[in-house]
């Protein structure tokens, strides 16, 4: 780490933490908002979703090294120093640089698998509340095999038939395989469509698809290495554990952050939207792997 | 409840024929003929001959579909091409360890999760609440697959605490034929089941605190005060049997959380089950034993929420009885 | 005079509100006494603070937001129930002091049957045996009017109608004979027939078992029928206490009068029974504001300045001593009896 990706890296944080003041004085303006920072998990979950995102986006400034440049192949496995902020890896490379990258790719997946998720299962759910009859027979139908199928057995499946799937395929069926419990819970709520139950869906698919494409990567089907997933970076360290527990504990750090976070978000939105309920229905985050 | 369970109990079969048809499709869109990839070499000619007649591989599609249907009911799945024998001899060798697994992990995520979200519930707001639920809430972010690995180079590495992975002591305790050895399965059996069922604790007790909560403010909870009952029996009694109630929905959802993570855990601890045998059929492209896995595990998914179903028909006094007039 | 059963001083039971709008200051200073096997009634509008007043008694207050003052007094059979330990307290609720609420739809637990629920009070009190205690449970509904008890006692609540589920509080609030009922709003949420069905059976019971009842209502019709004495609470306070007979006849406080307008009286001048009921203009204030002065004032069709500066005390009405109390200027000063145009 040199002193401009010190700076660099201070600078994410004061930006997260403004994106977070930012969006404090915008939405407090509502009853609805007010509640929302008033939980105690809003801030700290937004700022480490603020501060991941910062650091993706400014990858190249806050990383010292490209994601796949190997420092010194005879001499890999160093600790956590001030020069390598988080040990180097089984293959000499550096676990920081490859995080920071990594956090593209990761919140990548979630964002763009929650997306999909979300679209289609509150499409399918509206098409089946507001229809009724046989159209909401046949989709509920439909959904009930969706959920029989666990999400990691049908991604097992596609992979083990389709030699190398691309990133964005991936990520498309990780979309496509995780929006049935949505369209569920949106579905008994059409006709009174409630924004809290969204959030729950929300959450739950997009916390699930990030654990997912971990779960994949780590067994070595997942995002293609060397790209950095944090999913890819687990394995990649894992048969090293011993020698270098760092490669592998830190990217796995990263994504219980950010699925905490993602789930603390969740939890203070769902009881901000109705503050009746606040407090119910715990944990659908982890379901997924 | 007869009807109930009858009507229950078809849509369960109806949901597995439609996995069956699923499974068949997707074996159909594999690349050259479905049981006869490249490395059909792997195959004595007399195997391949059996899979023909068996499966109809000459036949039709749709003659090939009711063949495949009538295979999987009579528990033929093909044969796995890596393994040289029958996915369905080779998944009733897994299926053992991976149900003890499961198990295992099903019992410490209930007993763990319940007690602490009633504990949670109980302090709701006060520091032990506060400190336990956001505990529980980064046990229930992180990979299952991680917790494992770090629990591994914690006590099995660091503290050598428990062994690092597999069934038992291979040298030993290379089968479970005295009680040493049963012990010994056990402690192997410990770290696993612990990754798994603390991911899967700290979820139910999310769950159940928020179950406790909405019935502690209940008006039949304060007329259980009102009479002069303990403290510990408005709880235990009067609002658990109520929280328990929405819990048993859990129960079913554990199911598919189980299977998916014991394919994630069993890699980890080198553990032989079901999930360990699908993912190292990938690696050789043995795509029958995946989809008869996947198969399996559906149906295990299918029984648990049929199971739950039934549970909470039989503890909420509300269904049960209304389902026995009707 | 007789020792009064149950005797409250100054009660004054605050919730702590959420971020922002402060305290609530639900009970501020309540006062009155229950004599042994009399009916006391309660009344006042919705959010004056008859329930908080209720469930002080029993301690039933949640814990927080809530929290009962020190220098607030409640004594029962000559102990301060304030002070009591948890196991003291227990020996009284359900036992000594029995409890019903408004709300029978929601106020027995949907898991166990109502015959269950019955014994428990006197399992746990009268160390009965379980079988004992159905029998109790039986003879109970059997009290409260039930038909078939030997059958109801094993049905669950989502079998019985609203009626019903109410008579079942009645026997499981009196299967320990207490000496003291607290009745809150235990008809509100019935049909009018039903109504009268347990008010009755209220009173009944009351005769049968010789216990005191505290009937906590809105509406003075209600009291008019069953009560002895009535104290009318409004915004947390005690604005007016008197026999039934002296309140109807005699409404001192401004209060008082206009819940008696919006009373339909079978008693009244046919003209006033058809027009419409005058009630009481405005609503009662959130607890956390109350208003300064006299309480009323913003809907007093009499206030004048010295209502809106100065707390009035409760004052002696005359009549018998200390049977007729009024929290109202105008007793100072009766010429101001006449609206503001
Ligand atoms: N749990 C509570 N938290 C905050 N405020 C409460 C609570 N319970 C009652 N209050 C307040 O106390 C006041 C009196 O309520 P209550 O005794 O229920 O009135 P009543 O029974 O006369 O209709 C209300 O204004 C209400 O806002
Ligand atoms: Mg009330």
């Amino acid at each position: 780490m040199n002193v401009g990706n010190w700076l660099a890296l201070g600078g994410a944080a004061i930006v997260a933490l403004a994106a977070v003041a930012a969006l404090r004085r915008r939405i407090t303006a509502t009853a609805s908002g007010r509640r929302f920072f008033r939980h105690p998990t809003a801030v700290p979950g937004l700022f480490v979703l603020a501060f991941f995102v910062t650091i993706a986006i400014a990858a190249p400034v806050v990383a010292p090294y490209p994601p796949y440049f190997q420092i010194d192949i005879t001499n890999p496995d160093l600790p956590p120093s001030t020069q390598f902020l988080l040990g180097t890896d089984p293959y000499s490379r550096d676990v920081w640089s490859r995080l920071v990258y990594g956090a593209r790719v990761s919140l990548g997946i979630g964002a763009v698998a929650m997306l999909v998720a979300a679209t289609i299962g509150t499409a399918v759910g509206a098409v089946a509340g507001y229809f009724r009859r046989w159209v909401d027979t046949a989709l509920m139908r439909l959904v009930d095999v969706g959920l029989a199928m666990p999400r990691i057995f049908v991604l097992l499946m596609a992979v083990a038939l389709w030699e190398h799937i691309a990133l964005w395929v991936l990520v498309l069926l990780i979309g496509l395989t995780g929006w049935f419990g949505t369209s569920r819970l949106v579905r008994a709520e059409v006709l009174s469509l409630r924004e809290r139950d969204f959030v729950v869906a929300a959450r739950a698919a997009g916390a699930g698809s990030v654990l997912l494409e971990a779960g994949l990567s780590f067994l070595g089907l997942g995002v293609p290495p060397p790209a950095p997933s944090w999913g890819n970076m687990i394995a990649d360290g894992w048969h090293k554990m011993t020698v270098a527990w760092w490669a592998s504990t830190f990217p796995g750090l990263a994504i219980s952050l950010v699925v905490m976070a993602f789930n603390a978000l969740g939890d203070a939105l769902r009881d901000a939207l109705d503050p009746r309920r606040a407090g119910e229905e715990g944990g659908e985050g982890g379901g997924a792997a | 409840m007869a009807t109930w369970l009858v009507r229950r109990l078809a849509a369960s079969i109806a949901i597995v024929f439609a996995v069956v048809t699923i499974t068949f499709f997707v074996i159909h869109a594999a690349p050259g003929s479905p049981f006869l990839p490249a490395e059909s070499q792997h195959l004595t000619p007399e195997t391949l001959r059996r899979l023909s007649t068996e499966f109809g591989l000459d036949r039709s599609l749709p003659e090939q579909y009711l063949l495949f249907l009538r295979n999987v009911v009579r528990g033929n799945l093909g044969q796995s091409f890596a393994l040289r024998r029958p996915v369905a001899d080779a998944l009733a060798d897994a299926i053992p360890n991976t149900f003890t697994l499961a198990l295992a992990a099903l019992i410490i995520d209930f007993a763990l999760g319940l007690a602490l979200g009633i504990y949670q519930a109980v302090r709701a707001g006060r520091v032990g609440d506060v400190v336990s639920g956001n505990g529980a809430l980064l046990v229930n972010s992180m990979p299952v697959f991680w917790l494992g690995l770090v629990l591994l180079l914690v006590f099995g590495q660091w503290l050598r605490w428990a062994p690092v992975g597999g069934l038992s002591n291979p040298v030993l305790c290379p089968r479970l034929d005295s009680p040493a050895c049963g012990l010994d399965f056990l402690w192997h059996l410990t770290l696993p089941a612990l990754t798994l069922g603390l991911v899967g604790a700290a979820s139910t007790a999310r769950y159940q605190r928020a179950a406790m909560l909405e019935v502690i403010r209940q008006d039949f909870v304060r007329t259980a005060r009102a009479k002069g009952l303990r403290e510990r029996r408005v709880l235990l009694v009067h609002a658990l049997r109520n929280a328990l109630l929405p819990v048993i929905t859990l129960f079913g959802l554990a199911f598919p959380f189980l299977f998916t993570g014991a394919v994630l855990v069993e890699t980890v601890f080198a553990w032989p089950g079901m999930g360990r045998l699908a993912v190292n059929a990938i690696f050789q492209r043995d795509y029958p034993v995946v989809t008869g896995a996947a198969l399996l595990t559906s149906a295990m998914v299918v029984l648990g929420n049929l199971i739950a179903d039934v549970l909470y028909a039989v503890a909420d006094p509300r269904i049960r009885v209304r389902s026995e007039t009707a | 005079m007789t020792e009064p059963l149950l005797r409250v001083r100054d009660l004054k039971t605050y919730f702590v509100t959420e971020h922002g709008s402060g305290t609530a200051r639900a009970v501020d200073g309540v006062t009155f006494d229950v004599l042994p096997g009399e009916t006391l009634g309660i009344v006042g509008e919705s959010g004056c603070g008859k329930t908080v007043t209720s469930l002080s008694i029993l301690r039933l207050i949640p814990e927080p937001p809530g929290h009962i003052l020190p220098g607030s007094f409640i004594e029962f059979e000559g102990r301060n129930l304030l002070t009591l330990d948890p196991r003291e307290l227990r020996a009284i609720r359900g036992n000594r002091i029995a409890m019903i609420f408004q709300e029978p739809m929601t106020s027995l637990n949907p898991v166990f049957t109502v015959g269950d629920q019955i014994a428990e009070a006197a399992i746990v009190h009268h160390q009965v045996s379980r079988r004992a205690a159905r029998s109790r449970a039986i003879e109970m509904l059997r009290l409260v009017g039930i038909p078939d008890p030997d059958e109801r006692v094993d049905h669950y609540p989502h079998q019985m109608s609203g009626g019903m589920r109410q008579r079942v509080m009645i026997a499981m609030a009196l299967v320990c004979r207490p000496q003291l009922l607290i009745a809150d709003e235990p008809t509100t949420a019935l049909d009018v027939t039903i109504q009268a069905q347990i008010l009755e059976l209220i009173d009944r019971l009351q005769a049968e078992l010789g216990m005191a009842v505290l009937l906590i209502t809105h509406d003075l019709g209600i009291v008019a029928g069953s009560a002895d004495r009535v104290v009318v609470m409004y915004a947390g306070q005690v604005v007016e206490q008197a026999p039934t007979a002296t309140l109807f006849a005699r409404p001192l406080h401004p209060y008082t009068e206009g819940l008696l307008a919006s009373v339909p009286r079978l008693d009244a001048p046919p003209a006033r029974a058809r027009g419409r009921l005058r009630s009481i203009p405005g609503q009662v204030p959130a607890a956390t504001a109350w208003p300064e002065g006299c309480r009323f004032h913003p809907r007093c069709p009499y206030a004048w300045d010295r209502c809106r500066a100065e707390e009035p005390p409760l004052l002696d009405a005359g009549g018998e001593p200390g049977t007729h109390a009024v929290r109202c200027w105008l007793l100072t000063d009766p010429r101001r009896r006449t609206p503001h145009p």
